[in-house]
């Protein structure tokens, strides 16, 4: 469940990026973020990871009120989410088993935990036979998945996705979106931020379009809208 | 920390040290030339405190006593009465006759010249008394004049002040070079350190997103710099040892040299030195680490 109540955000260089915006995510739900650069779509995943704070407004993820968690309670905060972003954001030095497994470490999961779920979560993602390898060795869309099976190593409730399909073509781009789709449909909650007209189009989820800091369309099976 | 903890971030410690090892090596010159710098200084310090205590323990006071004394049987009743005081530690007592005739051993032939016909006694008897603490040479004094016989007593004060003066300066020296060192190091590392992680910010950040805590995140940085700290230690101790080896045997090998300055064997201060090294090693790269870190937690 991921609520933003009257949620604004003024940046210090006077730019108001989100104006009292308010959104309802029901859990087990799969939505588009959209929107013409600027729109604020970056500024509604900062926020949703801590991040940023907002200027005003309430902000409910997992049952938490992000706004109120204290310094300390951020990482236990940031442990419900999965984080995937456009850059893959991988360790260079670690292998690709390494790189998801220590995202179990950072958690002080137990080794035989460790050594059960990662090898499942690479099997999910396609990558069980690259467990050795580093990221260099490996093509954008494989390092993408590494960083999905990163992202839900440790069964998150919310998998946050920010342009998770920029940097690939567009068959590696349907690879990940199956994949999304599928870890959508073990129940975890997917919110997507993408310029991926041909994925908003073909997937017919629900769209959130947000432009120039409001929320300008909300549709339960959208597609995508240019707006000028 | 668990056992568990600590072993993985010993191991990632020791991972990222090899993995970075440009930097690494770059850290660990940094620090071994500051430890090198601190440890010429502590010898130094080290060698001008031993000089210190060879002046003091040669800082003596000289009693004379008078020829009646000496002939009238008083000499055994006056070392009595000097070996109880307090301050004392040895009483020897010396001739007249045989301090001329060292006196004269030491003169050129044509000094020697101008003492010819002086009577053997021309020096009277005397005392010569070690004492415990020269600082209190002044009161020990006092306390001799008194004493029946007694006609003359040489304190060597002027001196004993000189070497006073000089061993408080090189104390208060050295507290201050310390702690000049001990900054400088801690500077240029922590610079050092926050290149290492400037080029691993990525890395932080990664660990912040998938919800490391700053402790978790902050350990295997501190026991990486405490590492290099280590190795740089070592590295420091071997290098001053071959530098401190070197120049003693250079000191040896010179009588003339050999004969005014005495250093202290390395055998009896490697520990000194090692520890010192290992300690401050170990501090600065903790210190370094956790002062640089400090801002790429903050996401």
């Amino acid at each position: 469940m991921i609520i933003f109540q009257n949620v604004s955000k003024v940046y210090d260089n006077g730019v108001t990026a989100l104006d009292s915006v308010n959104i309802s995510i029901e859990k087990g739900e799969f939505v588009f973020l959209v929107g013409s650069s600027a729109a604020g779509k970056s500024t509604l995943i900062k926020l949703m990871m801590k991040e940023i704070e907002p200027t005003s407004g309430t902000i409910i993820i997992n049952n938490m009120d992000v706004g109120a968690l204290r310094p300390k309670d951020v990482p236990y905060f940031r442990r419900t989410l999965g984080v995937v972003f456009q850059d893959f954001r991988l360790l260079p030095n670690k292998t690709v088993y390494e790189n998801v497994s220590y995202a179990m470490e950072v958690v002080g999961a137990s080794r035989k935990e460790i050594r059960r779920q990662v090898p499942t979560v690479l099997s999910m993602v396609g990558l069980a036979h690259k467990a050795k390898m580093l990221p260099s060795q490996l093509s954008g869309g494989e390092q993408q998945r590494v960083s999905i099976a990163r992202a839900i190593v440790n069964n998150p409730a919310v998998l946050i996705a920010d342009e998770p399909t920029g940097n690939l073509d567009p068959d590696t781009a349907l690879e990940i979106m199956g994949i999304m789709e599928n870890i959508n449909r073990r129940g975890t909650t997917v919110v997507m931020a993408t310029h991926a007209e041909k994925i908003v189009n073909d997937m017919q989820k629900r769209v959130i379009q947000v432009e120039r800091g409001t929320i300008a369309r909300d549709e339960k099976k959208g597609g995508y809208i240019h707006v000028n | 920390m668990s056992i568990r903890s600590a072993r993985n971030f010993f191991r990632e410690a020791f991972g990222n040290l090899l993995k970075n090892g440009l930097m690494s090596a770059a850290s660990i010159f940094v620090v071994t030339a500051c430890l090198f710098l601190f440890g010429i200084f502590l010898l130094v310090t080290i060698n001008i405190n031993f000089l210190g205590e060879q002046m003091e323990n040669q800082c003596q006071l000289q009693v004379y006593i008078s020829r009646e004394a000496s002939k009238g049987g008083m000499i055994q009743g006056i070392s009595n009465q000097l070996k109880p005081l307090d301050n004392v530690s040895k009483v020897e007592f010396l001739t007249g006759e045989k301090m001329f005739a060292d006196f004269k051993a030491g003169l050129s032939p044509d000094r020697l010249a101008s003492f010819e016909g002086l009577p053997a006694d021309v020096i009277p008897d005397s005392f010569k008394i070690t004492l415990k603490d020269i600082t209190l040479s002044s009161e020990t004094a006092k306390q001799i004049e008194p004493i029946a016989g007694v006609i003359r007593i040489e304190n060597r004060q002027d001196t004993i002040n000189i070497v006073n003066t000089i061993t408080n300066a090189v104390h208060h020296v050295s507290i201050w070079v310390v702690l000049i060192f001990a900054l400088i190091s801690v500077f240029i590392i922590s610079n050092t350190i926050k290149l290492a992680l400037y080029a691993r910010r990525k890395e932080i950040n990664i660990m912040k997103y998938v919800g490391a805590t700053d402790s978790f995140i902050r350990w295997p940085f501190m026991i990486e710099g405490m590492l290099v700290g280590l190795v740089s230690a070592v590295l420091s101790f071997f290098i001053t040892q071959s530098v401190y080896m070197a120049l003693l045997a250079a000191i040896n090998s010179t009588p003339a040299i050999s004969a005014m300055i005495h250093l202290k064997a390395f055998g009896e201060i490697w520990y000194i030195l090692l520890g010192s090294y290992a300690v401050l090693g170990i501090a600065i790269g903790a210190v370094g680490s956790a002062v640089s870190i400090r801002k790429y937690l903050k996401v």
